[in-house]
């Protein structure tokens, strides 16, 4: 057990990886992203962010350009958000935020009906898709804990 | 739906644009192509002023706010107002090119579809995020090259503005939704 331990962790790591990994790219993927155009993350929180991103977060972050919103998939558009920290980004989707060139994200997506882990599901799935899947797998792991302590 | 590769001797919309010296748009360029550009400085300019004139002192500062009556309430006039002011002014100088923002779901009347082709434009772009639409029309005896692109609610006042107004068709627009189009049209005869 003591050497399976480390493999099967390997093994979920790495799938967990190439899961995201065929679309996310610097420029990510060409024209508008739809949901059913993005994996399925091998997270169950993160499988409940996806449902949430395409309901609420596709409009503008499929790669509405208007909008100013990041795109989903593109790391360059990502890769400096992702350094500022989850709790900062899930922070700025729940309350809403005005970016530095007055790009507005509305709170909650302009959906007030999404509760706060439907928003921070939405925006780790986003990271997931986005180049930032260790971050995003870190950030959902005691969602899942918590989940579990409740079955 | 892309248009066939009609070809436009462009001197004067390109004399617009700023371009004439650019030996590569002498030789004349496809229809889309011109309204594609001409969209993008139109798209570009409302975004700016909405980002940077309405986000930044009336959502950001809140020391105006911007209002459908902006003479009697003295506030900023709203981006879909400032657009069609400039859409005017571009009809009194020119027959060369028209523009006009329309929606399936207008507030005012005035702008809704009036053509077949407007309408066919305005439902595919609503139908497919991040396209636009391309024909050719003929009316009263001219062929017209007619462009559609999405207008997207980019900030929440559009798209609360719109869902609370007492003479909105529709009230369940969201952030990033196609709220209407804007067409673009070039006489081609």
């Amino acid at each position: 057990m003591r050497r399976i331990a480390p493999l099967l962790a390997a093994v979920l790591a790495a799938s967990a990886g190439l899961a995201a990994d065929p679309v996310a790219s610097p420029a990510g993927l060409d024209g508008f992203v739809r949901t059913d155009r993005l994996p399925m993350p091998p997270d169950p929180f993160l499988a409940v962010g996806r449902t949430v991103w395409g309901a609420t977060c596709e409009n503008c972050h499929g790669g509405n350009k208007l909008t100013g919103a990041p795109k989903i998939t593109s790391t360059a558009d990502w890769a400096p958000r992702i350094a500022q920290g989850m709790d900062l980004l899930v922070a700025h989707a729940t309350d809403g935020f005005m970016g530095p060139r007055f790009t507005e994200m509305p709170a909650r997506g302009g959906n007030a009906a999404l509760g706060d882990a439907e928003v921070a599901a939405a925006v780790a799935f986003m990271v997931w898709a986005s180049g930032g899947a260790e971050a995003a797998l870190d950030f959902a792991r005691p969602f899942q804990t918590k989940e579990n302590e409740h079955e | 739906m892309k248009a066939k590769a009609t070809k436009i001797k462009a001197a004067i919309l390109c004399g617009m644009l700023g371009t004439a010296a650019v030996p590569a748009v002498s030789d004349g360029m496809d229809y889309s192509t011109v309204t594609d550009l001409l969209h993008l400085v139109m798209s570009s300019d409302r975004t700016v002023y909405t980002r940077m004139i309405v986000n930044r002192l009336a959502v950001e500062e809140g020391v105006i706010k911007a209002s459908e009556h902006y003479m009697d309430e003295k506030a900023l006039v709203l981006p879909a107002q400032m657009f069609r002011y400039g859409a005017e002014m571009v009809a009194e100088e020119t027959d060369e090119f028209s523009y006009s923002l329309l929606s399936l779901w207008p507030i005012n009347k005035q702008n809704a579809p009036t053509t077949d082709m407007e309408r066919e434009g305005l439902e595919y772009i609503a139908a497919n995020p991040g396209e636009n639409f391309y024909g050719e029309e003929d009316l009263g005896g001219t062929t017209y090259f007619t462009a559609v692109y999405p207008d997207v609610a980019v900030a929440e006042a559009c798209w609360a503005c719109h869902n609370d107004h007492k003479d909105t068709p529709r009230s369940d627009f969201k952030a990033g939704d196609v709220m209407g189009g804007v067409v673009i049209r070039i006489p081609m005869d």
